[in-house]
């Protein structure tokens, strides 16, 4: 009778103790998810290794993710136009189950269905570098726009006397981040009123398009002094169309990002600056902010990672050396 | 309630247990973690340690050997005399210089894949790399450039630049270390500067490859805090990260430990001469933070589950002692009720016997003990009781009544009233202190009035055959004593020692203090008792039936009587002694002890 108590007793305190035991877990797994549990899958606009710009995002969340001792995985369309693919990938994940994913959107709209998905498997998303229409992300880590939009409009009419007039030139009609950047330059130079804006066209993100456009546009318009290109493609397009025609400095061009040709051309003295993004800071940030959301910190809905303006005097400034050749083994052009 | 629950045995043995196993238990989980910790970042930091060491021998050999190169170069006779000649030679002879130093300084830079470029610059004129036909850009101020002003201020020596951007030849953007060194003649006249760029990758190789696998980076800085590599280098001049390179280029070399953002770094400096460099190995904590909450829960769980075991064992434990105690305890109060009929032997007594059984046995002993004195009382009681009824039936022994009526007839006859009235009275007052209202002490006084009305009334019967004396000390009278204790013998020293003796006989009877009691002596002169006779009277139970069979006029009170009622109400301390001799006469004492009142 006593020793069947006993038993009891005994029985009742293990179950009492696995309860205790699991309860603690649960409470511990809850509250702080170690680091090396921690699996974040990035979405890039394209995987392709030539483009320069991811793989140095690539880089800067390579380094966060050393630094914490996560686990990372890139998946991402061959080719940035590729829209379709990137929305199958980004729906897969949900099965796949990451503890977060940041997504690069190639579109506003399309990717929303897809993040939507992953929303409802409570697997949290954060956005990077182009947005999508949904507030589901948790937080947008990108340059912003339209200050650097603003840093070009205040370089042009630096270089500028009063009364010269500029072109803008443009790449999608309809891609957020091309507005912002024109509204930056536009707020800017229509709020001084040193210098007017004259036109404004888009290449569709076409280089060729932005020469031959630029060709024709200085001859119909001599009276132009100056352009503002709002991208890589269409900066190295127009600074292309001034090199062909001999300009001599007569136009003056502040582009937008960087790349080998775009440096060059700015030695060169056809570029006057370029207003470069910080595409490491992004893929570190974008990794950290991600970490931070799993770990319980608050995150702000929008992180500007940032842009720097580049010209030949501060072309080797210790600084932007790193950030325009931030890739050690991979500064030669192919 | 609950505070009585907590003073219980049960309740605080329980929290004395769980207490201290608790902070026992707490104590070992803080001495194991600190030491466990202490061991991890001793192993962490003596890993960093190495690594840095190594590395820094690693950059240092690398070095070392492109100043070995520089040297070639410097001390080449041909580059000698094409720099300090360089105005005077003709346009065949420079040209002739010229391939002649192209082929030597490519012959070492295609020996060394490292070696991005090798260039030489004459003060003179003259400009020969080993990448002969390829012009560099034409916009490029190379005088400007910090290799090249770092140089002219070394006086001769290599100098190390920091990593940079070497932007010479068109489509071309690499990252090299360069070292520059000025050439100078024999004469030290200043001739030109060298150049030798080395492909970055090496140094930062190096860096990354040791901390391959590893849970940090290295970075080197120069003295000035200029950043020579350092992976993150873009974070930094972003200010999204901090690095400590103030106090790495303040401080001194070895390690010391840095806590950002909750995250504990342990950072290990080394310096180098020459290049003025600075090797800082940095290792993540986290893993230990990591495993430092794990730890902790897996010693909360232990705790939590020992402490409920803790409690049940102590439970249990105290369970097996405070139930007996409790069983003993219900035991007792049935005891106090009167019920004596107990025995807790099967509940408690066990094998092998604890604290608790030897308490249940003793108490067992205890309580039988208690029993057999109860018993005992009770029978002494009744004892008791059986004497003193049968001494006062004695008084009432219609042979001496009738004896005693006889005599008081005869007396009449003979018209002696006064005598009549004298033993009429003496009866009276015989059977009035014999019976005393059933009280059984009276006082000493009226005791001696009870003796000497019986003798009153014996002395009436035998006349001239017995004399008596009565001398008891006034002081003892107010004293209280069993009654009827003297008369029997008075009886028995008429009836066996001077009845039969012949002639006139005496009988003394003397009350005194003696020590702490009061002596009765009954002394007689008659024919005294022989051991057996005495051994009958005194000490056999029915003695005094005998008596009275022999001796039908007697009270009859038996000396036994006296002697078990003497015993029953006082003890064996007192009692009644007697001396007798053939033809001497008997002797008997009887030791009572003082009663100032009578007992309860």
């Amino acid at each position: 009778m006593k020793n069947k108590i006993y038993t009891i007793l005994a029985a009742l305190g293990i179950i009492f103790s696995a309860a205790v035991l699991t309860f603690i877990i649960s409470i511990l797994n809850k509250s702080t998810i170690s680091y090396k549990n921690i699996r974040i899958t990035l979405v890039l606009k394209t995987m392709d290794p030539n483009i320069y710009f991811w793989q140095v995002v690539k880089a800067g969340a390579e380094t966060a993710k050393d630094e914490y001792g996560i686990s990372l995985n890139f998946i991402g369309p061959a080719y940035e136009n590729d829209i379709d693919d990137q929305v199958r990938e980004v729906e897969n994940l949900a099965s796949q189950n990451p503890s977060i994913v940041i997504l690069a959107s190639c579109d506003y709209n399309r990717l929303v269905p897809a993040v939507e998905k992953l929303h409802s498997k409570k697997i949290p998303v954060l956005t990077l570098d182009s947005g999508i229409n949904s507030q589901i992300p948790e937080s947008f880590i990108a340059t912003d726009n339209i200050k650097a939009g603003k840093k070009a409009g205040k370089k042009i009419m630096d270089l500028l006397y009063p009364g010269d007039a500029i072109a803008i030139i443009s790449y999608v009609r309809s891609t957020s981040t091309a507005l912002e950047r024109e509204r930056g330059v536009r707020d800017v130079i229509e709020s001084v009123g040193k210098i007017r804006i004259d036109t404004v066209y888009y290449t569709d993100n076409f280089t060729d398009k932005a020469t031959e456009f630029t060709m024709e546009l200085i001859k119909r318009k001599p009276y132009l002094k100056g352009i503002v290109s709002l991208n890589e493609p269409t900066t190295t397009g127009v600074a292309r169309a001034l090199k062909r025609m001999n300009n001599n400095n007569h136009v003056k061009l502040v582009g937008f990002d960087s790349s080998i040709e775009e440096i060059e051309f700015l030695e060169e003295g056809i570029i006057q600056a370029l207003v470069v993004q910080k595409p490491f800071n992004m893929g570190y940030l974008g990794i950290k902010t991600a970490i931070d959301y799993l770990k319980g910190k608050k995150v702000n809905k929008s992180i500007d990672t940032d842009s720097s303006l580049i010209t030949l005097d501060n072309l080797y400034d210790e600084e932007n050396q790193k950030l325009l050749f931030p890739l050690i083994n991979e500064n030669s052009v192919k | 309630m609950m505070t009585k629950r907590f003073k219980s045995i049960q309740s605080s043995m329980t929290l004395a247990f769980s207490t201290f196993f608790i902070l026992f238990i707490i104590g070992m989980d803080m001495v194991n973690y600190n030491l466990a910790e202490d061991m991890v970042y001793k192993i962490s930091m003596e890993n960093t340690d190495r690594l840095v060491d190594q590395a820094y021998r690693n950059i240092l050999s690398y070095i070392q050997y492109m100043k070995h190169i520089s040297t070639i170069v410097y001390n080449n006779k041909d580059v000698q005399e094409y720099l300090a000649d360089y105005n005077t030679l003709t346009p065949g002879e420079r040209v002739y210089y010229r391939d002649k130093i192209v082929d030597f300084i490519r012959s070492i830079q295609q020996t060394r894949t490292d070696i991005n470029l090798i260039m030489i610059f004459g003060y003179r004129g003259g400009m020969i790399s080993n990448r002969d036909k390829t012009p560099i850009k034409k916009f490029i101020n190379y005088t400007k450039q910090a290799w090249y002003i770092n140089a002219q201020s070394a006086g001769g020596y290599p100098a190390i630049s920091p990593s940079h951007i070497q932007n010479f030849f068109n489509k071309e953007y690499r990252w090299v270390v360069s070292l520059s060194r000025e050439i100078r003649s024999q004469g030290r006249i200043p001739l030109g500067i060298l150049l030798v760029d080395l492909n970055f990758d090496i140094i930062s190789d190096i860096c990354n490859n040791m901390m391959q696998g590893k849970n940090g980076y290295f970075f080197i800085v120069d003295h000035s805090g200029r950043i020579i590599y350092h992976p993150q280098q873009q974070l930094i001049y972003s200010e999204i990260k901090k690095e400590m390179i103030n106090k790495v280029i303040t401080g001194n070399d070895g390690s010391f430990t840095v806590e950002d953002e909750g995250i504990k770094k342990i950072y290990t400096v080394k310096s180098s001469l020459d290049p003025d460099w600075k090797i800082v190995g940095v290792t993540y904590l986290n893993a230990l933070i990591e495993n430092r909450v794990k730890i902790q829960s897996y010693y909360l769980i232990l705790a939590l589950i020992s402490v409920f075991f803790i409690i049940l064992i102590s439970l249990l434990l105290s369970r097996r002692i405070s139930k007996p105690i409790k069983s003993l305890r219900l035991s007792m109060k049935k005891v106090e009720v009167g019920n004596f009929a107990i025995n807790i032997k099967e509940k408690i007594e066990r094998d092998p016997p604890d604290e608790i059984g030897d308490l249940a046995k003793d108490f067992n002993i205890m309580i039988s003990k208690i029993k057999e004195l109860m018993s005992q009382i009770l029978s002494e009681q009744e004892q008791k009781r059986d004497y003193e009824l049968k001494a006062l039936q004695a008084q009432i022994n219609p042979h001496f009544l009738y004896n005693t009526l006889d005599s008081i007839i005869w007396l009449a006859a003979n018209n002696k009233s006064g005598e009549v009235l004298q033993i009429t009275s003496a009866l009276a007052k015989l059977f009035r202190i014999g019976i005393s209202k059933g009280e059984q002490f009276i006082t000493v006084e009226e005791e001696i009035e009870h003796v000497k009305s019986y003798l009153t009334i014996q002395k009436m019967r035998y006349k001239d055959k017995f004399d008596y004396c009565i001398d008891v000390d006034p002081s003892i009278m107010p004293f209280k004593t069993i009654k009827i204790i003297l008369q029997p013998f008075v009886e028995n020293a008429i009836y066996h020692g001077i009845k039969n003796k012949p002639g006139h006989g005496k009988i003394d009877i003397n009350g005194r203090k003696e020590k702490s009691g009061i002596l009765f002596e009954i002394i007689d002169d008659g024919i005294g008792m022989t051991q057996e006779r005495i051994q009958e009277v005194f000490y056999q139970n029915n003695g005094y039936s005998e008596n009275r069979k022999n001796n039908p006029a007697s009270l009859g009170v038996g000396v036994v009587n006296v002697s078990e009622r003497i015993r029953l109400y006082f003890g064996d301390k007192y009692g009644l002694n007697c001396h007798s001799s053939n033809g001497y006469g008997t002797r008997v004492d009887i030791y009572l002890p003082v009663l100032k009142d009578k007992p309860l």
